[in-house]
């Protein structure tokens, strides 16, 4: 049996795409983002849950939301095409000591249209 | 080849975050903001999934009305009660999100097992719009 645990957040960003990755000749443009963190692990016996959900909102909020949130990710990432920046949030979270061993995998919705996965 | 299906159903609970072998600072401290005196309530959304054969007769995996009633029977003892109080499975195991979706994995396991052709793939249990656990079997679960 196997338990998962996720938890959805969201952070709007302003990106620009490099010329030779843009279908058309948008220019620099903006993206209310869904974040979903998912975790498994066994049931903690003292709490009965796999992660404390504080914990886990303090993490996300202070390692992915404050950082990124109305900011112009080109200044903060080398690369920020949806796949892209869906790597670079789970390598950040993979990287925190309490969540890391704990992170199944990171899903990022950049519009309706399109969704990125990093397990 | 086998198909799967989900189907989702809406119950409100109450619970309380609560281990009583503590003491007030204690489940304060672990359950943070999910503590509270009396407890609280959620509106949860179970979601179903089952697997099998496209059953060549009826084109179905499993019939929806059979599914509705399944989940309506799972469910209804838990609408609108508090799960500390009323609810035996809770009344000595806390009514985190993942101890209640385990708890319907199981249920609706034990009213399946004169039905053979399909299976419980897993459930996802909703806790308000942004949280979710999954039980299931031991692989991976990325539906």
């Amino acid at each position: 049996m196997k338990i998962l645990l996720g938890k959805k957040y969201y952070f709007s960003a302003l990106h620009e795409l490099p010329a030779e990755c843009k279908m058309t000749d948008i220019k620099m443009h903006g993206h209310d983002y869904e974040l979903e963190v998912v975790i498994t692990g066994p049931i903690e016996a003292h709490s009965q849950w796999i992660f404390s959900r504080d914990l886990l909102d303090e993490i996300v909020e202070r390692k992915i939301l404050r950082p990124l949130n109305r900011t112009f990710l080109n200044r903060i990432f080398a690369k920020t095409s949806g796949e892209a920046l869906c790597h670079e949030i789970y390598k950040i979270l993979r990287d925190d000591p309490d969540l890391g061993p704990r992170l199944h995998r990171v899903s990022l919705q950049e519009t309706l249209k399109n969704r990125f996965t990093t397990a | 080849m086998k198909a799967r299906l989900a189907r989702r159903v809406h119950f409100s609970s109450g619970h309380r975050y609560f281990n009583p072998e503590f003491s007030e600072e204690k489940n304060r401290e672990i359950f943070g903001s999910c503590y509270s005196p009396y407890g609280h309530g959620h509106n949860y959304i179970l979601e179903a999934y089952f697997e099998g054969p496209v059953d060549p007769q009826t084109g179905m995996v499993v019939n929806l009305r059979d599914v509705d009633q399944l989940l309506k029977e799972v469910t209804d003892p838990l609408d609108h009660h508090h799960l500390n109080f009323d609810i035996d499975e809770f009344k000595n195991k806390i009514p985190t999100t993942e101890n209640i979706a385990l708890y319907l994995y199981r249920e609706i396991q034990a009213k399946m097992k004169d039905q053979d052709a399909i299976s419980l793939y897993k459930v996802r249990l909703f806790e308000g719009d942004d949280l979710w656990v999954d039980v299931g079997f031991d692989r991976e679960m990325d539906c």
